[in-house]
């Protein structure tokens, strides 16, 4: 069974489903994976196996009967309410329920067997605040995995589970996939479940699949929007390549590793690559911020943050206090920036299929000080971050981050691939031709701590 | 706002002040108070941002029309 448990989320839900795998032994399995794995990455936070084993019981023979999956510490589930990751509530606390999310694993005969870390109230690209403690890299546990959906993130790169719902708001499936080496579907907005989500008037945040290929995002992102994601052989894709800081101002084994991929991709789809752009890209980084975290953070009225007690991070309680100072012009001109880029990129889609430019700037940076080196000079990763993943949360269009090379650290490095709303189906034929083109290097590579042996 | 500032480029001493100033006047107006640790990340954080905010700011926008009641799954009419 560990040898299943180390195979794809396809391979076992085709495994169940054959009758070559008993489901009670894989989640049996995948339990004492957790167990035996989790302390050193502290991906999953919660688990409850009667009722892992109670949704195996009443599992519908859908397409993940009997699979194990984790879902992201930021949904509720009908026997516990989510955290967020904080040690306190910054609005009214929660009620356990059944999410959107939730209810799609559910009705798909998928198992739940944790709940997973997430940065402290999502608030971060790089998981290394959580009121649970920061998750590891599975590629070097001294490394952030990203945030703010971290535990997903890591659990699946330990191979803790083949499969997690993440959720995505300024980037945070994408972060973690390229940090930990994985592809992360940020869907089109509104086209995954996200009922029962904390803000529920949101315009940028989207439930996704976070698995280790493009062909197992399929698999629970067809569970996730409610209809089966179909695959093509992407022929003839014009690809657009942005110049300037999204690819320049990057590490330089991430910049090479990911024109590369491009040039593979470019060569397998027998497709052209040209130099686009579009108008407000150099306000994206603070728009994305400043319309994610309105939304977000509407209930972090003055008396609540003062209520904030020291259980609540330090840069948590300070940087809730700098947003109350925040000018509302900004606001305003963000909401106007959004307009703008949403409407050229509406008409860069008419002349391009593709956009790529690397998903992240510079590999995982460390827990202790998660700073990246640029050319530009150094920035912590939260700041950098939002200006390479922002743009697909401000216009609504699907983004995909896929691993395409390891740094000479041995850390991942991810690219990432924006199409035209609605077509999220061609992100992963995309990135399935892509995988194909490398022979699989990349996704099946494992970190150490997962290798067999 | 996500970063967590640890670094942050070049500010002078007296605009670290002056945000620190703004900072604790424009906190105690809203009936908030700031420690120390908390002004000093609020003004790394402002080193960071202040100049993209700022740009986005001056930037020359009036032109562009709003999407009132966008819906951002589609692109827009």
């Amino acid at each position: 069974m560990t040898e299943l448990l180390d195979g794809t989320l396809t391979e076992q839900a085709a495994a169940v489903a054959g009758g070559d795998a008993d489901p009670s032994a894989l989640l049996d399995a995948a339990l004492a994976r957790i167990e035996e794995r989790n302390p050193s990455v502290n991906a999953i936070v919660d688990t409850f196996p009667e009722r892992s084993r109670q949704m195996l019981a009443e599992a519908p023979r859908g397409p993940l009967y009997g699979v194990p999956v984790a879902i992201k510490d930021e949904w509720p589930l009908p026997w516990r309410a989510e955290r967020l990751g904080a040690a306190e509530y910054l609005g009214p606390a929660p009620r356990p329920g059944e999410s959107g999310p939730y209810r799609a694993l559910h009705d798909a005969g998928a198992v739940i067997v944790g709940v997973a870390n997430m940065h402290e109230y999502g608030a971060g690209s790089t998981g290394h605040i959580s009121a649970f403690g920061p998750a590891r890299n599975p590629w070097n546990t001294d490394r952030c995995p990203g945030g703010s959906s971290s535990g997903p993130g890591a659990a699946v790169a330990a191979r803790l589970v083949s499969g997690a719902v993440g959720a995505d708001g300024i980037g945070s499936i994408r972060y973690p996939a390229a940090y930990c080496g994985l592809t992360g579907l940020k869907p089109t907005f509104g086209r995954s479940a996200m009922q029962g989500h904390h803000v529920p008037s949101t315009t940028t945040i989207v439930s996704g699949p976070m698995c280790r290929d493009a062909a197992d995002c399929r698999l629970l992102g067809g569970v996730l929007f409610g209809s089966e994601l179909t695959a093509s052989e992407p022929r003839g894709l014009r690809i657009g390549v942005v110049p300037g800081e999204l690819w320049d101002d990057c590490d330089p084994e991430v910049n090479a590793a990911c024109r590369q991929a491009v040039e593979i991709l470019r060569e397998a789809s027998e497709s052209t690559v040209a130099e686009v752009d579009f108008a407000g890209r150099e306000h994206v980084l603070i728009s994305s911020i400043l319309v994610g975290s309105t939304e977000e953070l509407a209930v972090a009225t003055p008396k609540r943050v003062a209520g904030l007690g020291d259980d609540v991070s330090l840069i948590a309680r300070a940087l809730l206090r700098y947003r109350l100072l925040i000018p509302a012009a900004t606001i305003a001109k963000s909401v106007r920036v959004r307009s703008l880029v949403r409407r050229s990129l509406a008409e860069l889609f008419e002349r391009v299929d593709v956009l790529a430019w690397p998903t992240v700037a510079a590999p995982a940076p460390p827990l202790e000080n998660p700073t990246v080196n640029l050319p530009s000079g150094a920035y912590p990763a939260d700041y950098a971050n939002p200006r390479q993943a922002g743009l697909a949360n401000l216009a609504g269009v699907p983004a995909i981050s896929l691993p395409v090379g390891l740094s000479s650290e041995g850390l991942p490095i991810g690219l990432q691939l924006l199409a035209p709303w609605g077509r999220d189906e061609l992100l992963l034929d995309a990135a399935e031709a892509l995988e194909r083109a490398n022979g699989r290097q990349w996704v099946d590579a494992a970190p150490p701590l997962a290798r067999p042996g | 706002m996500t970063a967590a500032p640890e670094q942050g480029g070049g500010a002078k001493a007296g605009e670290a002040d002056a945000v620190g100033r703004f900072a604790r006047a424009g906190l105690e107006l809203l009936g908030l108070e700031a420690d120390e640790a908390e002004i000093a990340v609020i003004e790394a954080a402002d080193r960071l941002y202040r100049p993209v905010i700022e740009r986005l700011l001056e930037a020359e926008l009036d032109g562009v029309d709003p999407e009132p009641g966008a819906d951002m799954s589609r692109p827009p009419a």
